[in-house]
């Protein structure tokens, strides 16, 4: 099975769970005997895996759609992001035709969000070859109800063009797909994200030396993570429990207002922001250093980082927005904005075994199930094997 | 001839708040109860379950001239709620209790498992509950049930003691060893006599009766009643919750018109209907059932691990059980009521963490006061933490003397 992969992201250079997945299912793909060509932009630092070919198609971010330095958010978009994409598609629709006229050969196309989708319904006319599209978020959601009319139009496309469509949770299929766009539910299939199981379960991971009960946000400073939810609910708490102590780790443009938010809230001394970018193994170490994870997201396709705190056996207090809510079980959820209950859960954690024990247990054997092997079976069963009739 | 012992459990919990830490009230009862909820569940399950139930029962039993019996126990925090709020509903009772066909169950007031822990705790909820039944039913109990069928072979001399003449129990397989669960045995080490359920045959009507998968379905009257009569033996104990009928079922699945035609059925094929100190009276024990270790009407299993089977439910009743000397010492009517009602077996049942064949019924029940097991657990330590608190802050000086043994 060939199949032309398109998307922007893989590591180093990604700001999300998109490129986390590509760099996951490419490689177990390739594990399954699966041969994956990628096509993503070009990067000052050529990108390289041992597991997968990647072609970066003669495109440079330079106009803000892809930012060298961490990636894109959704706050960065220019002034008329559709230039880039554009851009984008030209380069790799260019690449990808050469290819063929050089002799390749491939099976499907499949394409990761509204970026690469152009490209991918271009080479499906052009080539005749099945398309699998993911939708990682949707603009709907990505811009908190003020979506931009022409990407959501390319995303309405795609979902006309292909022919089998794969969203990372229920939430994504049943409320934004199928409500907002007016998908054909029996073409989608949901594909939960996995996580490196292996990676946080490591004997190496360094222990952090920690003097107070830590509560652990680790996500992007943007409104959509939620991120003054959390302090606001950190104030509570710090009024209950004087000790505990709130970590903020990320970046992005909230941190400037966050920071302030903190010293307003009377939290400053009791709240450390950890900017600067951090390894794997400093992210494992910090997730088990925490005593509760806590992420407050407004929108979160799935979450792939509430998977690993809960195999890194951190209890976990999850927004009812997260996606992942649909896979676990063991863990505690709340609605973003109700602060006071958000505050009284993190305070439940903190006061009392045996509840933060039965939780991390629990809820580590439940992740552990969410491998990527898995999802790269279900990728191959669900929508590859089915399209490529 | 095979005599039908029909027993309905009557049952509404006290449910608690969402506990929070930044509730200012401060009278506890009100801070932990949720009334609103309470009343609210009361009047839909009213209306759903308990008038027609009790409007069908009546007719079934004036219509068959007294033939059909049946019997019940109403929890004391049943009857509580009742009072509050269905005043009506108690004439209801009266009328079906009036007609000599109905017999009345003591059970726990507060459908607690303090018989697991403290005896006189135990008995002390039993008194309570006696002198409720008196109070809104001027009856007084023979024989007992105890909370989610709860037996075990040393219950049996304290009931003895207390001057029951018998019991219900769970027939399970465990316990009857391969023997009919339709007669009456008698308890280990004892001549107590209970009646096992036929928990078959119960939960056919209790859990399947609805389920479009299962290979009976739909159940008749008339093929139910031919199962009732070709099990044999003397007494088939079909006991099941009241609120199968038009709450866990609703009316929609035909439970009503199955209940109607059903006493007709049986006794076209030569079965009669008994009450259960009726069929004490009426067959003798045909040996002895060894209820050690313990056994529950509850789940696949039988036992206790729908409320203690996980670290988090032992550490609540620990906690529960923890406070009795703190909460005695007092000697405030209300502070002990409170802790009683804590005690109630719902709030370990809602912590339950098995995801098994019994996880769906388990998060029916659930559904109703908690999202999750986790989130009932919190409530729960939560309150009894501010409970303590509660107690130690206002009742210090009393608090602190050594607890005498309650009266």
């Amino acid at each position: 099975m060939r199949v032309l992969m398109i998307g922007w992201e893989f590591p180093p250079f990604f700001s999300g769970g998109l490129g986390i997945h590509v760099y996951h299912l490419t490689r177990e793909l390739s594990r399954k005997g699966v041969n994956v060509t990628y096509v993503m932009p070009k990067t000052h630092t050529p990108v390289s895996a041992p597991w997968v070919r990647i072609i970066q198609a003669p495109f440079y971010a330079d106009i803000g759609i892809y930012s060298l330095s961490g990636g894109m958010a959704v706050e960065d978009y220019p002034s008329d992001p559709l230039e880039g994409a554009r851009a984008f598609t030209d380069a790799v629709v260019k690449t990808v035709t050469q290819m063929v006229q050089r002799g390749e050969r491939f099976d499907v196309i499949h394409c990761h969000d509204w970026i690469s989708f152009p490209a991918g319904i271009a080479l499906k006319r052009l080539l005749n070859i099945p398309l699998v599209v993911t939708f990682h978020a949707t603009e709907y959601s990505r811009t908190a109800d003020r979506p931009y009319k022409p990407i959501m139009d390319i995303e309405r496309e795609a979902i006309q063009e292909a022919d089998h469509i794969i969203t990372v949770s229920k939430k994504i299929r049943d409320e934004e797909l199928v409500k907002r766009y007016g998908a054909d539910p029996g073409k989608i299939s949901v594909i939960y994200n996995g996580i490196d199981v292996d990676q946080f379960l490591r004997d190496d991971i360094p222990k952090i030396d920690k003097t107070a009960p830590m509560v652990l946000f680790f996500g992007r400073l943007t409104f959509q993570k939620g991120p003054e939810y959390f302090l606001r609910a950190a104030q509570l708490v710090h009024k209950v429990l004087p000790d505990a102590q709130f970590v903020v780790a990320g970046r992005g443009f909230l941190l400037p207002a966050l920071t302030k938010m903190a010293a307003e809230l009377g939290i400053a001394d009791r709240t450390i922001f950890i900017t600067q970018k951090m390894s794997e193994t400093e992210v494992a170490a910090l997730y088990r250093a925490a005593d509760v994870y806590v992420m407050p997201s407004v929108y979160e396709p799935f979450g792939i980082t509430a998977l690993e705190a809960l195999v890194s056996g951190t209890p976990v207090i999850l927004s009812k927005r997260v996606g992942a809510t649909d896979i676990v079980h063991h863990v505690l959820t709340v609605e973003y904005w109700d602060v006071e209950e958000m505050a009284n859960k993190i305070i439940s954690v903190l006061m009392g075994e045996p509840l933060r024990r039965v939780l991390g247990r629990n809820g580590q054997e439940e992740a552990k199930k969410y491998s990527w092997s898995w999802v790269a079976d279900e990728t191959i069963n669900k929508a590859y094997k089915r399209v490529i009739e | 001839m095979t005599s039908v012992v029909f027993y309905f459990q009557v049952h509404q919990p006290p449910r608690l708040k969402k506990f929070s830490f930044f509730d200012t009230e401060t009278d506890p009862e009100k801070r932990y109860f949720d009334r609103k909820k309470d009343e609210r569940i009361f009047h839909r399950v009213a209306a759903k379950c308990y008038y027609p139930a009790n409007e069908t029962i009546l007719h079934l039993i004036e219509d068959t001239d007294r033939k059909f019996r049946v019997t019940y126990s109403l929890t004391g925090t049943f009857m509580e709620q009742m009072e509050e709020y269905e005043p009506e509903l108690i004439d209801s009772f009266r009328d079906l209790v009036k007609t000599g066909a109905v017999e009345l169950l003591d059970e726990t007031y507060y459908h607690s498992f303090a018989a697991l822990w403290d005896m006189d705790e135990f008995k002390e909820q039993v008194r309570e509950h006696r002198k409720k039944t008196k109070e809104l039913f001027k009856y007084r109990p023979t024989a007992f049930r105890n909370t989610e069928g709860l037996f075990f072979n040393e219950l049996a001399k304290v009931l003895q003691k207390m001057d029951y003449i018998g019991a219900v129990a769970e027939g399970a397989d465990r316990v009857l060893a391969g023997r009919s669960p339709n007669h009456v045995y008698t308890v280990k080490g004892t001549d107590f006599p209970i009646i096992p359920r036929n928990y078959r045959l119960s939960d056919d009507v209790g859990f399947r009766f609805a389920n479009p998968h299962w290979k009976e379905y739909p159940l008749t009257a008339e093929k139910y009643a031919s199962w009732i009569q070709a099990a044999g033996g003397d007494v088939v104990g079909l006991f099941m919750d009241y609120e199968t009928f038009g709450e866990h079922m609703w009316p929609v699945t035909g439970i009503f018109e199955f209940l109607k035609a059903l006493p007709y059925k049986l006794m076209e094929r030569g079965v009669d209907f008994m009450t259960v100190s009726e069929a004490f009276a009426h067959y003798k024990p045909a040996g002895e059932l060894n209820y050690d270790p313990a056994v529950t009407w509850a789940d696949m299993d039988r036992d206790l691990s729908a409320w203690l089977n996980n670290e988090l439910q032992w550490a609540a009743f620990e906690k529960i059980k923890a406070l009795k000397s703190l909460v005695m010492a007092t000697k405030d009517p209300r502070i002990i009521k409170i802790w009683r009602k804590l005690q109630t077996s719902d709030h370990f049942y809602y912590m339950s963490l098995k995801y098994n064949q019994d996880g769906d019924i388990h998060a029916y029940f659930r559904n109703e006061a908690f999202e999750s097991p986790y989130d009932a657990y919190i409530s729960y330590m939560n309150t009894l933490a501010h409970f303590e608190g509660h107690i130690k802050k206002n009742y210090g000086a009393r608090a602190r003397q050594p607890a005498r043994k309650h009266q």
